[in-house]
Parts: C-alpha cells; structure tokens; sequence
C-alpha cells in the first residue's frame, strides 16, 4: 500500500468491505452456534445462586491458532 | 499412506477446480504421485480443466457401487505420467453418496497416492459434507470480495464441525488460497487485501494467485494454467505446489503491477 492510500484508508472501498465483514461474520458466527443459547441459560443459573445477573454475552472468536470464548456476565448493583 | 487434501470455497465460481487441477499437476510435477478426483457430482468440470473429457469410461460413482474397480476408473495424464484423475458422475443423484463408500474411496486413494485432491462441490451444495468427511487437510479457495470471504467463514466453520477428524478432536489444517487477486484494484484500496483477509478469516495462508487471462486460455485448451510458462497465475501455482510438499518459498508481491511506470503510479494515486 502506498504513502497516499494509507494516509486516505477510511475512504478506500476496500476498507469500507472489512469491516463490513468483521461485523457480518461475527453475527455469522453467533448465529450459526444453537448451542450458545443453551450455555448461556445453563450459566446462568449458576451464577445467579450467588449474584442477580443483569447480562450476559458470550463470544466466540478465531484468533489465528486458538479459538478464544469469551463470557461477559454483568451483575445488578444493589 | 497419501495425504488428502479438499478444494473448498463457500460460493461457486471462485476457482475452485482450476486450483484442484493446477495443484495436483503441480505436485505431479514435482515428482508426487497424485490424484485428483471430481467430488462435484452432477456437475462433471474438471474433465474439462484437464483436458481429458474424451478419456473417461467410468466414474466415481461405478467405483464406489462397486461395479469397476479404482484402477478401471482412473485416467492417467498423456502429459504427466504421475497425474491421475477420477471423474464424477453426470447424473444429478448425490444419493449415491455415503459415509461408507466415500471411507472405502479415500482409503483406496490413499494407498495409492502421496496427494490426493479432493474438488469439492461449493459449500451451499449436497455433497460438500461427503468432500470434506475424511480430508486430511482443506484449501479454502476465496476470492477478494465480500460475498466469497463471508461464504467461506461459513464452511470453515462446517470443517471443523462435521469432519471426522474434527469428530475424533483432531484439527483438519486449514489453508487459504486467494485467488483472482487483481493488481491494480489492490493497490487503488478497491479490493480487500490479502492481510485484511488474513485478519478476518485467521487461517494460514498457502497462496495468493493474480487475476490473468491465460487461466481462461488454459480452459479453453484443456491444459492447466500452470504448464504455460508465461503465465503469472501458472507461477503462483507452482510455487504453492512447492510450500505443499514442504519447500519454503516466500510469498511473492502479486499485489503490485508490473507493468504500471511511475507516473501511472502516480495517476493512479489520485484517481
């Protein structure tokens, strides 16, 4: 890539098309995992014998030769 | 025992056979006795590719019924003694196709050859499941755009889902392959380039191949891209043939057109 693409990146289609598809492939992803659901209910109610939950997002990510979960569970602040 | 390795792509039209047949001629050439089979039943093309449709007296689909034997079926290249080929079958039934027939056919294969190549039907397509059941290794064919790219997310994700390998919690390799990389649109930032994708689909990468016209010459003929010594494309292939039997070859710049001169260049800067 050149000087002059580089420094005008935002206005390239090009750049315009990954992200597009960073955000069209991670809801893929989502999407295509029925399982998901399933763990999100059963954690759930793990946690919530302890804590009130407010939120919870699971992610699942290919970070070149790892895969990587990741759980964001939020807690109700009393 | 051979290693198998499945041409995949998540949409059609993206180079797909062209790659299965380049490779395997490629890996024939470098001494390797390979195969390349013709998963796409229904849609009989790699005949075509290879330039052996008038070669072909039986199919897949009569090995794996058991009527012929693997030998009867497979079509040895005029022009490289270590190239062989099986043909898929014209008719439309994917039926024919089984978890036990398809083990029996790759295992066969598999004693025979040191690389077989699998060309797979397109993602969306029955019988992808059946290419991939029993693959060493998969080649995920993409295209820079947004559709292909989106598509094969989806397919890499079915690998390691429904291979056996993956079944057996294994991992089945996954390689990329770009191809119909277009210079000057590249370098415009009008197509997505190869680290983008990179990025985006985290798998290793085992090729990138530049858009040229002799691939549609090499069809038209019969006789794969790689055997023109003239050909950009031809090259690229030659050199991920070389990196599959274990070579170390440096990715080549594809990215940057030969022919530009430095004021083009500039031109082109601010178009």
């Amino acid at each position: 890539m050149s000087i002059f693409s580089k420094l005008f990146k935002k206005s390239n289609s090009a750049n315009v098309a990954k992200d597009r598809l960073m955000v069209a492939i991670a809801t893929d992803r989502k999407t295509t995992m029925p399982e998901i659901e399933n763990m999100k209910r059963d954690i759930i109610a793990v946690v919530e014998k302890y804590m009130n939950v407010e939120n919870i997002d699971i992610k699942k990510e290919n970070k070149g030769e790892i895969e990587l979960l990741e759980i964001d569970v939020a807690i109700k602040s009393k | 025992m051979g290693i198998v390795y499945a041409v995949i792509s998540g949409k059609g039209g993206v180079g797909k056979t062209t790659t299965a047949a380049n490779l395997a001629l490629g890996l024939a050439k470098e001494g390797k006795k390979s195969v390349v089979v013709d998963f796409d039943l229904g849609q009989r093309n790699l005949d075509m590719i290879l330039g052996l449709e008038n070669r072909i007296v039986y199919d897949i689909t009569n090995v794996m019924d058991g009527e012929v034997s693997l030998n009867q079926a497979l079509v040895q290249s005029k022009e490289e003694p270590n190239l062989y080929f099986l043909a898929a079958s014209q008719t439309k039934d994917k039926s024919v196709l089984n978890h036990e027939k398809v083990e029996k056919l790759v295992k066969d294969l598999k004693k025979e050859f040191e690389y077989v190549f699998l060309d797979a039907p397109a993602g969306i397509e029955s019988g992808f499941e059946h290419a991939i059941l029993f693959a060493d290794k998969v080649i995920v064919v993409v295209n820079p755009e947004v559709s292909s790219i989106r598509d094969s997310d989806r397919v890499i994700g079915i690998v390691d889902a429904k291979s056996e390998k993956a079944k057996r919690g294994e991992m089945v390799e996954k390689f990329l392959l770009i191809n119909r990389i277009d210079p000057e649109l590249t370098q415009k930032g009008e197509m997505i380039a190869t680290d983008d994708i990179l990025d985006i689909l985290a798998i290793k990468l085992i090729g990138k191949i530049p858009e040229d016209k002799n691939v549609i010459d090499a069809s038209n003929k019969g006789k794969p891209v790689i055997l023109n010594p003239k050909s950009k494309a031809g090259d690229a292939y030659k050199r991920v043939a070389k990196r599959i039997c274990g070579y170390k070859v440096d990715f080549e710049d594809v990215e940057t057109p030969v022919s530009k001169s430095f004021i083009k260049k500039l031109a082109g800067i601010f178009k």
